[in-house]
């Protein structure tokens, strides 16, 4: 749309990187969207959430980041908010936006993917799809 | 000049290619532009190469809170699939928001 490029490819290598570690940290999907919102952020939010998730016991962060209207928004399925409750996705939101509040836009992202990462904690076993799908655990043995 | 400066009573050729101090030689055209245009816009190309190469030179749009963002909007992660109706209401979704 407009000129130049929003990230630089470090930026975005930086980006998908945080989204990555929080997606396999958790055993949750992260979407993670930068770009204009609609008048209605809360409603855009919870339409993108059921256009990804299965259904609501599916764990799905929505994370819609608006530097031109300076407004983030945290959406959670029913399953995820379980792991991240409000309070603290209000939290996450708050370190984003001290960091964006001085210009930094992916040092705001990746603090905030890591601090929702770190309210969520790893998946509970029966969550475990498949053996080996935390690298390094060990499943316990009957 | 530094010829010019140590041959003292002006008796070699080249002290009056500048001329003296009370009647200096016209510089030519030439000499002209290169002291005051060529130079100046070489320090200036110099400064601007210093100033690219320390922002990166990635071209990437430096935000600063207040100025417009006119880029299409980027997904990272799991991403909505391509239909227009969802697939069914998130009752009791969570979340948060926040602006700055």
């Amino acid at each position: 749309m407009a000129a130049g490029e929003a990230f630089s490819a470090e930026q975005r290598a930086r980006i998908d990187h945080a989204v990555g570690a929080a997606e396999s940290a958790t055993g949750l999907r992260f979407a993670l969207r930068v770009g204009e919102l609609d008048p209605e952020p809360r409603l855009q939010g919870e339409r993108l959430l059921a256009h990804i998730a299965v259904g609501p016991r599916e764990g799905v962060v929505v994370v819609l980041v608006s530097p031109g209207d300076r407004r983030v928004e945290i959406v959670s399925t029913p399953a995820a908010r379980r792991r991240i409750p409000d309070h603290a996705a209000g939290l996450a939101i708050l370190s984003m936006t001290s960091s964006f509040s001085v210009g930094d836009l992916v040092g705001g992202i990746v603090t905030g993917m890591r601090q929702l990462a770190d309210v969520a904690g790893p998946p509970a076993l029966s969550e475990v799809s498949a053996p080996g799908a935390i690298e390094g655990e060990v499943l316990p043995q009957p | 000049m530094l010829p010019a400066l140590l041959a003292d009573g002006g008796t070699r050729d080249d002290v009056n290619l500048i001329g003296n101090a009370y009647d200096p030689a016209p510089l030519s055209v030439v000499q002209i532009l290169g002291l005051f245009v060529a130079i100046p816009l070489g320090l200036l190309l110099v400064i601007a190469i210093i100033v690219y190469v320390r922002r990166g030179g990635n071209g990437a749009y430096q935000y600063r809170p207040g100025r417009p963002w006119r880029f299409d909007s980027e997904w990272y992660g799991a991403r909505p699939e391509d239909s227009d109706q969802p697939r069914m209401a998130m009752p009791g979704a969570g979340g948060a928001s926040g602006s700055w």
